[in-house]
């Protein structure tokens, strides 16, 4: 890469991230203030891009065996991000470490063993990430729903325990309505495949030569795989997080 | 503690204590309920009243002591068991999604029982709300919520009913078909009743014996 198409790119993405800057200035004259966060965010993803742009042409040059550390490492910063705005949920970090692996592992997983990829960085690495990436989504999502409204919804929650329902009976509706936020939106993203967005997977597969429908069903292969590990996930954070807030043995809330 | 002789003693609470971080909410508290009886538990707001009752009903742990149901321990019965034998109906009973008979299935339908229609329509009927059956729970009011509340856990077939200040927030037509409803269930079926109000002339109206509770502590007891 030159110096002017370096300084294209700069220019690029300083307008980009201003479009976000603006959007999130909109907000906060509705009253909705976002704007630090998405400040602090832009800054954040922008460093690390960039960081992993500088890291990624190295390691896609690199061996097999450097793919595993990097995807572990990936997990765990993932497992911090979806846990960094649940205060109120205690064994939070590991609660999101446990479900983002028991989403992203098997997908992963079962992307490795039907050849879809193999273990080489220049493909575990893109592949793996969006399946990290959709579950770190799912976890945070649907823990930012399911905790606050066990709080909000206590009193009914006790109303039904006190008539013997257990913690799962009297909490199955946040429960279904958490892991729905959760997976919602790679449910939508799967049925508009192709209608309404053409994935970067797909479209970079084209551009390399590889044959459209070939390029096509990998990225089928792939969104189905981030659907499947994001249910996953969702499922095990509703799941975790509702045995670390109730007594189990007892079917009422933790004191 | 007062045992009343030739009536079943239902629920016992020996030397009960409850605290939440840095506070002790009650503490060596000792009662006894039998078998047909109302009992009424007063005092000051915040004095542990309603914690004694979220513990009897298992809703909240306890530090220590001990509590018994027709002479066995709490530990003994599995929680689920307890709950629908001790019914705790709150100050403010939220209705649950779906008919008022939907609400009055829904304790025994967990326990596998299915109420026929006849036991809703009787149930609905002791709380004046037979009109409604098939009414969404969602729409009534605070005073007919509250009735249903009651009716609710009835439907359970309790041996206990723990009352937390039911009839607080309602108005007088609703108080007093809480109060009959309750009365006569217990002369009716010998359920044993702990009834926690604010009102003196309620306790004693609905109770002949009286529990005065202050600071953590029975402070007084009497019958009438």
């Amino acid at each position: 890469m030159n110096g002017p198409e370096l300084a294209a790119a700069g220019r690029q993405a300083c307008l980009a991230a201003g479009f976000a800057l603006g959007g999130a200035y909109l907000l906060k004259r509705q009253g909705i203030d976002l704007l630090r966060e998405t400040a602090t965010s832009l800054l954040r993803g922008s460093l690390q891009i960039a960081a992993m742009g500088l890291a990624l042409g190295f390691l896609l040059r690199g061996g097999a065996f450097t793919s595993v550390p990097v995807m572990a490492g990936m997990a765990l910063m993932a497992a911090r991000i979806a846990a960094q705005r649940l205060k109120a949920l205690p064994s939070r970090h590991s609660i999101a470490m446990i479900s983002i692996a028991a989403g992203a592992f098997p997908g992963i997983g079962l992307a490795l063993a039907c050849g879809m990829i193999s273990f080489r960085p220049a493909e575990l690495l893109p592949v793996g990430s969006m399946i990290l990436a959709a579950a770190m989504n799912a976890v945070s999502q649907s823990l930012n729903h399911f905790v606050p409204d066990l709080v909000r919804r206590k009193a009914s929650i006790e109303t039904r325990l006190s008539l013997g329902a257990t913690a799962a009976q009297a909490t199955a509706d946040l429960a279904s309505a958490a892991v729905r936020a959760g997976v919602l939106q790679q449910l939508n993203a799967l049925a508009s495949l192709g209608i309404v967005w053409i994935p970067g997977l797909m479209a970079g597969q084209i551009l390399t030569g590889r044959p459209p429908l070939l390029s096509a069903c990998l990225q089928f292969s792939a969104i189905s795989l981030i659907a499947g590990a994001t249910a996953l996930s969702a499922f095990c954070a509703v799941t975790l997080a509702r045995r670390r807030l109730f007594d189990v043995k007892e079917e009422r809330f933790r004191n | 503690m007062t045992f009343e002789p030739g009536k079943a003693t239902l629920l016992e609470v020996r030397s009960l204590s409850h605290s939440v971080p840095g506070k002790m909410l009650f503490r060596d508290i000792s009662l006894l309920v039998n078998a047909g009886e109302i009992v009424s538990l007063r005092g000051p707001s915040g004095c542990g009243k309603s914690s004694l009752l979220r513990c009897i009903s298992r809703l909240d742990a306890v530090d220590s002591g001990e509590i018994r149901l027709s002479g066995t321990s709490a530990p003994v019965i599995p929680v689920l068991t307890w709950r629908r034998r001790v019914a705790h109906l709150f100050q403010a009973s939220l209705p649950l999604p779906g008919s008022l008979s939907d609400n009055l299935r829904y304790g025994p339908s967990l326990a596998g029982r299915q109420l026929d229609d006849s036991e809703i329509l009787e149930l609905l009927a002791s709380v004046g709300l037979v009109a409604k059956a098939d009414q969404d729970a969602s729409t009534l009011s605070g005073g007919e919520a509250q009735r249903l509340g009651l009716a609710r856990i009835l439907a359970n077939r309790p041996e206990v009913l723990l009352l937390d200040e039911p009839t607080s927030a309602l108005d007088e037509s609703s108080r007093e078909r809480i109060e009959a409803c309750v009365t006569e269930s217990v002369k009716a079926t010998g359920l044993a009743c702990l009834w926690v109000t604010h009102d003196p002339l309620q306790a004693g109206r609905v109770a002949k014996r009286h529990l005065y509770m202050d600071a953590g502590h029975f402070a007084a007891e009497d019958a009438s």
